[in-house]
């Protein structure tokens, strides 16, 4: 017994290295899978990350001390709520605050191309913020001359040095700046370099006078928000207990978390993509182990007969997948961290075009996406590797010896898993009916599609393989032999061609599935944007189309429009402003709702026009406030019409009812469409961000939109569109957004395709025996080729047609599951044959690779070596 | 009432009219035509202006209140922008914040029967809406606290924090009355150390004064000062010592020193206004100043003198006395400066009580200049 240990220890290392030395190409491979699968998750994970902190640093870092935010309700709050809070709490730190974002012009005589540059300017008061945001060194920078030259000069700012690197700037210089609605000059009385960690987050700085903040906004009397430094929990609570009616207090934890609350679905989904990924990677760790286990079962028999137990032998496995899943989890966050730094544009452009402006910081890794990794890397790994282990455990010692037994294992398993294929599917079905499904059920029904068709792929290629049987036998002759032997061996080997479908016709099935509903989603926006555009012209400030900020346009603007002898009748105009609504963050649209319903812009997906046109009227007298509510909002929040809903306005609550659902694929956070006379009168806002304009008949046509910015944007920083423009824009953003959908599911597709490589030399160096024997009895190279060749055919195109039924249901699911639940957004579907040619390209050249492989394989085989497994 | 604020740096300028130091602020170098109620209002264009009230009281059943009530405006930039920007930016679109000034203000209210000290002070840019002065006649308000004439030519006084307040209607008895020639008060011997300095000595108060939420009717006397400069305090003076007296006799008395920093007397000052007469106005050689007895604040460290033997040449000789401890100002909110803002009683030297008034002693437990 004391040879023992070492003696088995060395029968184990040498199972597990030698076969590592012996195969390096397929240890390779596997690692590789992992890694993807790693990568992609952790990738996604970093990137949102990133911008999500980034956002979290421009809440915080300007502000010193400051712990807490008062925010109106929506819109701007009056000076005069700040004089109520130092009233009451004279002894409460705090200042007002204006927050915003400016397209900062070319310095004149700047090359010709020169871009503009976005910036921030934060307007306070420097003297009640002193005790705030000192520690942010502006009070140190507004010496002498200089703080006289802030308070007292209108445009004056202090920059941070970031920024005045970049737009060339030095103390006293002049800058044009683009506040939205018109163009201002700045200038330059102080440079500062801003303490740590400010001074790498905050590099698009201006720091100005609040009464300069508010002639440069042209905002003057009103205020973004007060910040506040409550000393402890009581003078917290004084705090609330003295707000000026319309607004609310809130920590900046809130606000860093807003964008968390915003996105929310959107990171869901990019994560569900991911995870998609590594999913794939299961199988591809699955067919490892199977074919690691068909290679050692020598060495595996030899254990067993020297008395090693099946619990040792799964050890063995399972601390080579662990192993294997560590090694990848590794090496693919730092794969990830490469991927995050290329993705993290692309989030930031779509959460940017989606929801909000975000400044991404540096890419870095988070110890929750550490350990992320490790996750998945392990459990994809042994995942993958639990059934081949419990396979490799039980085998029987002298069966290990027999090839022929081995083989034949795979068909209890088949039918088993087609049982769990059954169940999956009967669980994703449960999902979708369960009432009040959630978008965690949504991604549920997914998964379960995705597994049960992943596990049907075993009895369908068994299935195919018989049914290629029956029509091979049919023909007698001596060239059907070939394609009989295929059929047969696909059949026979259903543990590693079965595996093989199964993660081929997944990637084909996402392709396909993602293709479907982006294409189809795109359609659908189209058509929406057809029939709500139906204007000649659309104006916008530049620096919301440029930099996706929110900005207004100038009232002087619209006066000249309307007064233009080109332009029939008044401006069709759209104010946005952010809202809360039971408790999630939505849009109040104020437009005139009138021509709205009379021009047929809203597609109604439920209520009508007539109340809204009544109550309009006023019929009968003191009629409610009509309001139409975008689909995302009601599927959210659960509104219908004739519901009675309450918003969020200056001075109280504003009480008005739901008179209709609209689609609406403006922003998924929802938006709440009110007449603008309403909104004016109790929002106390004239602002506008947008105009659409009719033109008189003979005005109308080609070049309209650059004539008519040549007229308007000569004076005023807007953007003139025509349809085509607005139609081109859209698709513009609509194809960034969906560009890392793209980027994943061809992720997920690589992944599956190392798992369909390493599938087929798999079953190739499994069938190295076999081949010999056929060789040896007289088969010529051109029948062996054809018979891999009509192998991998067969299993190409099983994959296929499942990949078109299981990428057909993972588009509804896409569609009608998941967009619904995660952002409220439906639309029929549309086939997608381009995506149905790219998968058969796919079978293709899975076809040839499966077909050559075992051919360039038998090759290097002796009949001697091949007979001799037996 | 001394400067609180505002020791800007001074040179020698041209005499041009008007004068300027350094940083661009007017200074009050020479005498100066004055008009009332217009020369109530705010004078742009000096750094630090003050609209500043004490009084005693008494209510019906005879519990005895002082009062301080103090507006401060400080202008942080040299011009009225309000005025001159108007047209500047862009066109339109002022700022209401762009005036340019700090407003801050202190309240006090000594209950001289219980001898009990409540003071608050408040402070914000200046803002139309909230904290503002008007040009041309007295109205001074902030954040809810407010002193402005009355279509009656009454001035009132409107302060509330915390359950202490005073709503007062105060009737010009005496006043106002210039201290030193055109208004220059001087205030050393350096080019614009000097302010511009009026004084309502005696004002005809009543009202209500509420403390911890009881509101009380009472009558008495007041006394407002109004004042404007640019720089008023020189490197080596470290602190005043200033008193308002209201004498039964119907004289009314101020009196006050700058202290060097041996703490004796650098530069004093004097004005007696007889009733009926002119006002009487006396410098430095001619008047002192005997402190008695200490009472040493337990939140600053401040050591006061508890009493006075002011002397005014051979025309008064009188004992002031603080009503009782405590009566500390630490303006925490507006520029952590603290003083002894006291209610006193005025004897003569047997001890025989000649009146009542306010005396404000700075600089006590930090040098004013070194705090500036």
């Amino acid at each position: 017994m004391s040879g023992w240990p070492g003696g088995r220890f060395g029968l184990v290392r040498g199972l597990i290295l030698g076969d590592a030395k012996r195969h390096p190409l397929s240890l390779l491979l596997t690692v590789l899978g992992v890694t993807l699968g790693v990568a992609v998750v952790v990738g996604v994970d970093t990137a949102v990350d990133a911008c999500t902190r980034g956002f979290a640093a421009s809440v915080r870092s300007i502000v010193g001390d400051t712990s807490h935010r008062i925010e109106p309700a929506s819109g701007t709050m009056a000076d005069e709520a700040f004089a109520e809070l130092r009233l009451a709490m004279p002894d409460l730190l705090a200042t007002p605050v204006i927050d915003r974002r400016v397209r900062i012009l070319p310095l004149e005589g700047a090359p010709e191309g020169e871009p503009t540059r976005l910036g921030r300017i934060i307007g306070l008061d420097v003297l009640s913020a002193a005790d705030v945001a000192a520690d942010q060194g502006i009070e140190e920078a507004l010496e002498d001359a200089s703080f006289q030259s802030f308070i007292a000069e209108p445009g004056a700012v202090v920059m941070v040095k970031p920024l005045a690197e970049r737009v060339g700037a030095e103390v006293g210089t002049r800058l044009r700046v683009d506040m939205g609605d018109a163009v201002r000059s700045v200038h330059v009385v102080s440079i500062i370099e801003l303490e740590p960690p400010a001074r790498s987050t905050v590099t698009d700085l201006m720091v100005a006078d609040i009464a300069t903040a508010q002639e440069l906004f042209s905002m003057p009397g009103h205020l973004d928000r007060v910040d506040i430094a409550p000393r402890d929990d009581a003078e917290l609570e004084a705090v609330r207990g003295v707000l000026p009616v319309g607004v609310s207090v809130r920590t900046l934890d809130d606000a860093a978390g807003a964008i968390e609350e915003l996105i929310g679905a959107y990171r869901l989904n990019l994560l569900a993509l991911s995870f998609m990924a590594s999913f794939v990677a299961v199988f591809i760790v699955y067919n490892a182990t199977l074919i690691g286990a068909e290679r050692r079962s020598g060495t595996l028999g030899t254990l067993r007969c020297v008395g090693m137990r099946s619990v040792g032998i799964a050890g063995v496995f399972v601390i080579e997948a662990a192993v294997i899943g560590l090694i990848g989890a590794a090496v693919g966050v730092f794969a990830g961290l490469w991927l995050a730094s290329g993705l993290v544009e692309l989030v930031s452009a779509t959460i940017g075009d989606l929801y909000t402006r975000v400044n991404p910081v540096e890419v870095s890794l988070s110890p929750v996406s550490a350990a992320k990794a490790a996750v998945v890397g392990l459990v994809s790994a042994l995942a993958g590797a639990a059934a081949p282990t419990v396979l490799a455990s039980r085998t029987p010692p002298m069966s290990a010896f027999r090839a022929t037994e081995r083989a034949d294992r795979s068909w209890a398993w088949s039918m088993v898993l087609a049982l769990a294929a059954v169940g999956c599917l009967a669980l994703a079905w449960v999902f979708v009916v369960w009432p009040q499904g959630s978008i965690v059920g949504a991604f549920a029904v997914a998964g379960f599609t995705a597994t049960g068709f992943a596990l049907v792929a075993l009895p369908a290629t068994k299935v195919a393989s018989a049914l290629a049987s029956v029509l091979a036998g049919g023909h007698r002759s001596g060239r059907a032999l070939p394609p009989l032997l295929a059929a047969r061996g696909v059949g026979r080997s259903i543990g590693v061609t079965g595996v093989a479908v199964a993660a081929t016709a997944l990637a084909m099935a996402m392709n396909i599935g993602l293709l479907t509903m982006v294409g189809s989603f795109r359609h659908a926006v189209l058509t929406w944007l057809d029939g709500r555009y139906q204007s000649d012209l659309y104006i916008a400030p530049a620096l919301a189309l440029e930099h996706r900020v929110p900005a207004t346009l100038s009232p002087e603007l619209i006066a000249a429009v309307e007064a233009h002898p080109d332009v029939a009748g008044p401006v069709m105009p759209y104010r946005h402003v952010n809202i809360e609504l039971g408790g999630l963050p939505a849009l109040l649209t104020a437009t005139d709702l009138r021509r709205t319903l009379d021009g047929g812009l809203l597609q109604l997906v439920d209520g009508d026009t007539r109340s809204a046109l009544d109550a309009l009227d006023g019929e009968p007298p003191g009629a409610a406030t009509p309001v139409y509510i975008s689909q995302p909002l009601a599927v959210k929040l659960g509104f219908r019409p004739g519901d009675t809903i309450s918003l969020p306005a200056p001075e109280e609550p504003f009480p008005a009812f739901v008179a209709g659902v609209y689609t609406d694929f403006v922003a998924d956070r929802g938006t709440v469409l009110i007449d603008r006379t309403v909104f004016r009168a109790v929002w106390h806002d004239d602002g506008l961000n947008a105009a659409h304009v009719s033109l008189e008949p003979h005005a109308r046509g080609e070049g309209a939109a650059a004539r008519f910015a040549d007229v308007w944007g000569a004076e005023f920083p807007v953007v003139v569109h025509d349809h085509a423009d607005i139609r081109s824009e859209t698709k513009r953003i609509f194809d960034r957004t969906f560009r890392i959908t793209d980027v994943l599911a061809w992720l997920a597709g690589l992944v599956a395709l190392f798992g369909l490589g390493g599938a087929v030399l798999a079953l190739a160096a499994s069938r190295t025996r076999e081949l010999a024997t056929l060789s040896a009895l007289g088969m010529s190279r051109g029948q062996l080729l054809a018979r891999s060749a009509t192998e991998a055919a067969l299993l190409g195109l099983t994959a296929w047609v499942l990949a078109l039924i299981a990428g057909s249901a993972l588009a509804w699911i896409l569609a009608d599951v998941i967009q619904y639940r995660s952002f409220g957004w439906s639309f029929p579907l549309r086939p997608a044959p381009v995506s149905w040619g790219v998968a058969l390209a796919f079978v293709v050249a899975a076809a040839v690779v499966g077909g050559l492989a075992p051919s360039l394989l038998v090759r290097k085989d002796t009949l001697v070596r091949g007979l001799g497994d037996e | 009432m001394m400067v609180l604020v505002g020791a800007g740096s001074m040179a020698c300028t041209a005499l041009a009219q008007p004068a300027r130091n350094t940083d661009g602020f007017l200074v009050a170098d020479a005498p100066r035509e004055w008009s009332f109620p217009e020369d109530f209002g705010r004078h742009p264009g000096y750094q630090i202006e003050w609209w500043y009230y004490t009084g005693n009281l008494v209510s019906e059943d005879g519990r005895e209140f002082g009062y301080q009530l103090t507006f401060f405006r400080n202008e942080l930039a040299p011009g009225d922008h309000a005025a001159e920007l108007m047209n500047e930016v862009d066109g339109t679109h002022v700022s209401p914040w762009r005036g340019g000034e700090y407003h801050f203000a202190h309240f006090a209210i000594s209950d001289i029967t219980s001898e009990t000290f409540f003071h608050a002070d408040v402070g914000t840019r200046g803002h139309p809406s909230f904290a503002s002065a008007a040009d041309d006649t007295l109205d001074v308000h902030l954040l809810g606290w407010r002193t402005f004439l009355d279509e009656h030519g009454d001035i009132r006084l409107i302060a509330e924090r915390d359950g202490h307040a005073i709503d007062l209607t105060a009737t010009i008895v005496n006043g106002p009355i210039l201290h030193g020639p055109g208004g220059v008060s001087p205030k050393g011997d350096e080019f614009g150390q000097a302010s511009y300095y009026h004084s309502i000595t005696r004002l005809a108060t009543s009202g209500t004064v509420t403390t911890h939420g009881e509101a009380h009717e009472v009558s008495g006397l007041s006394w407002m000062d109004q004042e404007f400069s640019s720089n008023q305090l020189s490197d080596d003076q470290t602190g005043w010592d200033w008193f308002a007296l209201h004498l039964d006799d119907g004289r009314d008395v101020m009196i006050y020193r700058l202290r060097d920093t041996a703490g004796g007397t650098d530069y004093a000052f004097a004005t007696i206004v007889p009733s009926p007469g002119e006002p009487a106005r006396f410098t430095t050689d001619e008047v002192s100043f005997e402190p008695g007895g200490t009472w040493t604040s337990p939140d600053t460290g401040g050591a006061y003198p508890r009493e006075w033997t002011l002397t005014v040449g051979d025309h008064l000789t009188v004992v002031v006395r603080s009503r009782f401890d405590g009566q500390e100002v630490r303006s925490e909110n507006t520029g952590d400066v603290n003083y002894l803002e006291a209610a006193v009683e005025v004897l003569n030297v047997e001890g025989v009580r000649l009146g009542t008034g306010y005396m404000e002693l700075t600089g006590y437990d930090k040098p004013l200049n070194e705090r500036l």
